[in-house]
């Protein structure tokens, strides 16, 4: 298991430094200098500025720089912002995102979870079919058209939550179903075809036939066999939520960080697109590891050895 | 029975997220505050770095120079009490206020004011607006690293008198000295705070008739309170001026509607529908919209191409494609950038006739064009950046040259970034482009000057000796009317040659709430002043 | 007593010839797979119904190419610009009669525009005056082809990955996944963007873009099944007898793939539409004269307020071919593997 481990940590930070190399180089391939102003300065000037920020020098020496300001936690100083360094940005935007991605998956998950065992228990009924639709609506509506609707119909028009802003609980109710229906409609099919299965097979036979409730049939055997495998799906899932999404962000008057990833990218803010890339390849490769891991704790049958195939 | 609590806890909690939303909305404002809106993020505070409408609008509410730009962009009564000039016009000399202090308690100076420019022209500082001192003794050669900055021409006569040597006249020089990048900046401060002067309200001091509360560097609301050591608090209305970046207009239109702003910017869209109704206000920016043609290309050189491209629009009809509150133009400097002895600049330099609508004229000139070319047919694209109302301009032109010249010509359009546009215009990779223009401060030179031949932002390359000539006559012209009458020959020259295209000049609608009043907006530099706004029972 | 068999000689003679198979004959007809699955997907209403949906949305949308091309969408006819809908027949219908409510009255839009009486648009027009109908049909393309190409990239590109990765283990599959990895690491956004600089802004960037990001999650989940498949019986079988690997994969691999397949790329056809129409929302999609259901959304929420019709009729048809492909990705499925299905 140790062993493991340390394969796996090692794999990761390859993966992360390849990240960083690949996205170091692509941001030289965009044209355009990150100078808002850019239309009313000299040539002169913008070559002054360009040494300011390190520009002017060889590539390979800015990406050594780079590398090894990351190794520090300093992602350099923003362009758009000025003197402001990405990681304050990063981590001053992070957190609304972060608190948002998190209840939109709790929200996704608990409700998904229900409607999905909902559907599997009444499997062809006219609950299972509804439960399908309701899903199935939830993952075609793109989030930016429920969330001008809800802010539109639910917060305009009655007045039950405010219309935008950030900082009360209030104010994070309708960005988290505008995002947690995604997660929703994705765990309520899940759910219903994994326990559909479940329920068919002969181990739930034999608990029903020992005479358990039907509660206890569905929570300790069904559900809970349903629910490992969900892990899986839903720990990239649960990053990408987590790290921001500009749409609703816009909408909403949330700062968060996703928005800011956009603008960073449309004013050619190297570092803010660099930093935030990171952020998120660091994210993803972790969750992918927990959630391996913990695939390999619930489920004895996987092996966490890895699969050398048998040549 | 893990299942069942967690079913419980998360009712309990959808419950009570809606009861608490429920009462949470709450209205008690004492008739001094104003909410407002701003469509993007505060970059910075820091005078010599702002680049963007936004951080000059917060400078100009809680700092102040030597002068505050009132309504029509009139100079009002800033930090200076008195203002000589010397006759050469090459001499200035600011008496200041006894009274002002910074929201520190330190006293403001003839020396903050030595301090800020020296920082704001040091190369080292990176300031991207340092060329609007271009003409202050030695500012040019600073900026270039030739010279060191205590040379510049500004000097402190004791701590109350300023005296400001130029290289050559600026005619619009007390304009200028109303614009945030020439307000004071208290060194202990920036000193203290090194490189986080400015990038928080906390790390920064103020002078102004506000301050700035809660900005922490990267959020979206803020607030603005009535700043106690204002020299001129007396006459500062509001207590407080709320804060909210809206970058969704549904959004701010919505907060709008339920009184939670006081102002809100209209799309284009929104505008066409709310066009009339109460509470809808223009803004007029001086802001013009123009063709630039590279004249290092053959076609593009004729003029008679120029000219019939120009006459091809229908500006009107273009201009219904694109909503929104813009105006024809029919000249580079727009309309209300300035007045000359009462009439407006623009109504004297205006060209209707290279650009009203003309199809027949347009068809005889262009073919007239294509015969001195050589040439049967036309193709050529329109470069643009993918903002909303550049890719509706560019559809719009290219079914309008179409109808106008049929299979003569074949139009393409290149949408693509925004610093992109702007780095293929500078290196000439284009056929059209359009680009625009924003006056810093409200004197025609700040468009004019763009279209000498060696001007960096000339990107059309279009060069005319007598135009070039006509402009540096007017930086020595003796006299105000003489300046006015080289300039205005000049522009008819441009208009008349069509060495650009002008196509509208932009405005801004928003709704705002009609019980405030006493709100400044200019059309150049920093545009909004709220020191006199009130809100009328 | 005693119960005596009464066996005659004639008992031990054998059965004539024909006699004997009828005890093995199957009596239904022997079926493929793919009839199989057809069958049971036939008896899946949704599926069947969503497979019509999409036929005819394909064919409307296809079949227009010589009525809708670029030249009509430029058009602009800004004397007709935002009208509601008005379906000829239906007058007594608010919102399909031509009339909008305006602060809270129905208002004839047709009339007040001084639109000719026999002007009829289907489904309105947008800002230009120009027919949404048509720009929707045209959208509906677009997004289709976006849609079509991406799963193209999936099948090609995804599988033959997967299988590769999955068939060679070891190292090369370890190179492959880090691979796979790095590519699902870097966003999105920042893939597209850098290819609308390098390519032409349009379709044609935008599709690679999606492609590029698009086939990781196929090639995973090919790699997984490979992996297992690998050591079936009948693939051991195949290799013991010498087959080649190339053989071994399109014969034995990919039709027992098929499922996996065929359900992957239903997924991967609604999230390339998502994905478009997202990057046209934030502006950095299809550029005009064309159009695509994303534009059309971002085009129409601007006015949701007071023309509410301009996004619901995109939205509306967005919503119905998502709805269609995941319904019948959800049959496929179940048809594919019956278990689920019970």
């Amino acid at each position: 298991m140790r062993k493991y481990l340390l394969k796996r940590v090692l794999y990761m930070l390859l993966t992360l430094f390849l990240v960083a190399t690949i996205t170091f180089f692509l941001m030289k391939l965009m044209p355009g200098t990150p100078y808002t102003n850019q239309a009313k300065m000299t040539a002169s000037q913008i070559e002054i500025m360009n040494k300011q920020y390190g520009l002017d020098k060889p590539i390979w020496e800015q990406y050594l720089i780079y590398i090894f300001g990351m190794f520090h936690g300093d992602f350099g100083t923003s362009f758009q912002y000025s003197n402001q360094p990405v990681a304050y940005l990063i981590s001053s935007r992070l957190g609304a995102s972060m608190q948002l991605g998190l209840q939109a998956m709790i929200f996704g998950v608990f409700f998904g979870v229900i409607l999905g065992a909902a559907a599997a228990i009444k499997h062809n009924t006219w609950a299972d079919t509804g439960a399908t639709v309701i899903a199935i609506i939830g993952k075609s509506v793109p989030n930016f058209v429920l969330a001008i609707l809800l802010q539109y119909y639910i917060a305009l028009k009655l007045g039950w939550f405010p219309i935008a802003g950030w900082g009360q609980f209030s104010n994070t109710i309708l960005p988290t179903i505008a995002l947690g229906v995604g997660p929703l409609a994705e765990t309520a099919r899940f759910i219903r075809t994994s326990m559909v299965e479940v329920l068919n097979s002969d181990y739930i036979e034999l608990a029903k036939a020992k005479g358990l409730s039907k509660f206890e049939v569905v929570y300790h055997h069904a559900l809970r066999n349903s629910l490992i495998p969900l892990v899986t799906l839903l720990g990239p899932y649960t990053v990408a939520l987590m790290t921001g999404s500009m749409v609703i962000e816009n909408v909403f008057n949330i700062p968060g960080i996703g928005e800011q990833f956009v603008k960073s990218i449309m004013t050619n803010d190297y570092p803010t697109i660099m930093g935030v890339t990171m952020v998120f390849s660091i994210g993803l490769v972790v969750v992918i590891l927990i959630t391996d891991i913990i695939y390999g704790l619930i489920d004895p049958r996987i092996r966490l050895e890895g699969n050398g195939g048998n040549k | 029975m893990k299942f069942k609590k967690l079913l419980a806890v998360g009712a309990t909690l959808a419950v009570s997220a809606f009861t608490l939303a429920a009462c949470g909305s709450k209205s008690s404002d004492s008739g001094k505050t104003l909410h407002w809106e701003d469509n993007a993020e505060i970059s910075t505070l820091d005078p010599s770095k702002v680049t963007d409408v936004v951080g000059f609008n917060q400078l100009n509410n809680v700092t102040e120079g030597l002068y505050r730009l009132g309504k029509d962009s009139k100079i009002t009564p800033g930090l200076a009490t008195k203002t000589t000039v010397s006759k050469d016009g090459l001499t200035y000399t600011f008496t200041l206020r006894k009274d002002a202090k910074w929201s520190n308690g330190d006293k403001v100076t003839a020396k903050d004011f030595v301090y800020s420019w020296q920082r704001t022209v040091n190369p080292k500082t990176g300031s991207q607006y340092a060329y609007l001192f271009s003409g202050i003794k030695n500012a040019d050669a600073i900026m270039e690293g030739k010279k060191s900055v205590s040379e510049l021409g500004v000097k402190a006569d004791g701590d109350y008198k300023l005296v400001v040597t130029l290289d050559k006249k600026i005619p619009y020089f007390k304009l200028l000295m109303g614009f945030p990048l020439f307000f004071p900046q208290n060194q202990k401060v920036v000193e203290k705070y090194g490189s986080k002067y400015g990038t928080a309200s906390k790390y920064f001091v103020y002078d102004g008739p506000f301050k700035q509360e809660g900005w922490t560097g990267s959020n979206l609301s803020w607030k603005l309170v009535k700043n106690d050591d204002y020299w001129d608090k007396k006459a500062v209305k509001l207590d407080k001026i709320t804060y909210q970046v809206v970058k969704d207009s549904n959004t701010g239109y919505n907060l709008f509607q339920s009184g939670k702003l006081d102002g809100a910017l209209l799309s284009a869209e929104q505008t066409k529908q709310l066009k009339g109704q109460k509470n809808y206000t223009v803004f007029h920016e001086s802001t013009t919209f123009y063709l630039q043609y590279n004249q290092t290309k053959e076609e593009f050189k004729n003029a008679n191409i120029r000219k019939a491209i120009s006459l091809a629009i229908n500006r009107k009809d273009y201009l219904k494609v694109l909503g929104g509150e813009n105006t024809a133009a029919t000249s580079v400097t727009p309309v209300g950038l300035t007045k000359v002895n009462g009439k407006d600049f623009q109504s004297i330099v205006s060209d209707k006739t290279d650009m009203t609508y003309n199809k027949a004229k347009a068809k005889e000139l262009f073919n007239k064009g294509l015969q001195e070319l050589g040439k049967d047919k036309l193709e050529f694209a329109i470069l643009t950046d993918d903002t909303d109302a550049a890719k509706k301009s560019v559809e719009a032109l290219q079914s309008q040259l179409k109808e106008a010249f049929g299979d003569k010509v074949t139009v393409n359009t290149q949408t693509v970034p925004f610093k992109t546009r702007l780095s293929r215009s500078t290196s000439g990779d284009f056929d059209v482009v359009l680009s625009a223009w924003g006056a810093d401060f409200a004197d025609p030179i700040s468009f004019l000057d763009l279209f000498t031949s060696n001007n960096e932002q000339n990107d059309g390359k279009w060069s005319n000796a007598e135009y070039d000539k006509l402009i540096a006559a007017s930086k020595n012209a003796s006299s105000a009317s003489d300046r006015w009458s080289d300039l205005e020959k000049a522009e008819k020259i441009l208009l008349q040659d069509q060495g650009v295209t002008p196509l509208y000049y932009r405005n801004q609608a928003w709704m705002v709430n009609d019980k405030v009043k006493g709100i400044i907006y200019n059309t150049a530099g920093a545009n909004l002043n709220f020191k006199d706004t009130y809100i009328a029972k | 007593m005693e119960e005596k068999l009464k066996l005659s000689p004639d008992s031990f003679e054998p059965l004539a010839k024909g006699e004997a198979q009828d005890n093995e004959k199957i009596a239904a007809p022997s079926l493929t797979f793919t009839q199989d699955v057809w069958l049971r997907l036939k008896k899946n209403k949704g599926a069947v119904v969503s497979l019509i949906v999409i036929l005819l949305m394909v064919i409307v949308a296809f079949g227009s190419t010589p009525f809708i091309n670029k030249s009509t969408l430029v058009k602009s006819q800004p004397q007709y610009a935002n009208l509601p809908a008005k379906v000829p027949g239906l007058d007594a219908i608010n919102g399909l009669n031509g009339k909008i409510k305006q602060g809270g009255v129905w208002v004839d839009a047709y009339a007040k525009n001084d639109v000719p009486k026999d002007k009829y648009f289907y489904l309105g027009t947008d800002y230009l005056g120009r027919s949404l109908a048509q720009r929707i049909i045209y959208g509906t393309k677009v997004s289709l082809i976006v849609a079509l190409v991406a799963t193209f990239f999936d099948l090609t590109v995804g599988v033959a990955y997967g299988i590769i990765s999955g068939w060679k283990g070891g190292r090369v599959d370890n190179v492959m996944q880090r691979i796979i990895e790095i590519i699902s690491s870097i966003p999105n956004l920042v893939i597209v963007v850098l290819m609308l600089v390098v390519l032409k802004p349009g379709m044609t960037s935008i599709i690679l873009a999606i492609a590029i990001s698009s086939w990781t999650t196929m090639a995973r989940m090919i790699r997984a099944e490979t992996l297992s498949l690998k050591t079936q019986e009948y693939v051991l079988a195949a290799r013991t007898l010498g087959e080649s690997p190339t053989k071994i994969a399109w014969k034995h691999l990919v039709p027992n793939l098929s499922s996996i397949i065929i359900i992957q790329t239903m997924y991967t056809i609604p999230s390339a539409i998502f994905f478009e129409a997202f990057l046209s929302f934030i502006g950095i999609g299809i550029t005009a004269p064309e159009t695509s259901l994303g534009v059309l959304l971002n085009e129409g929420q601007k006015n949701f307020q007071f023309l509410p019709y301009q996004m619901w009729y995109p939205a509306i048809v967005l919503c119905v071919l998502m709805i269609a492909f995941n319904l019948l990705g959800d049959g496929l499925r179940d048809a594919f593997d019956p278990k689920t299905r019970r």
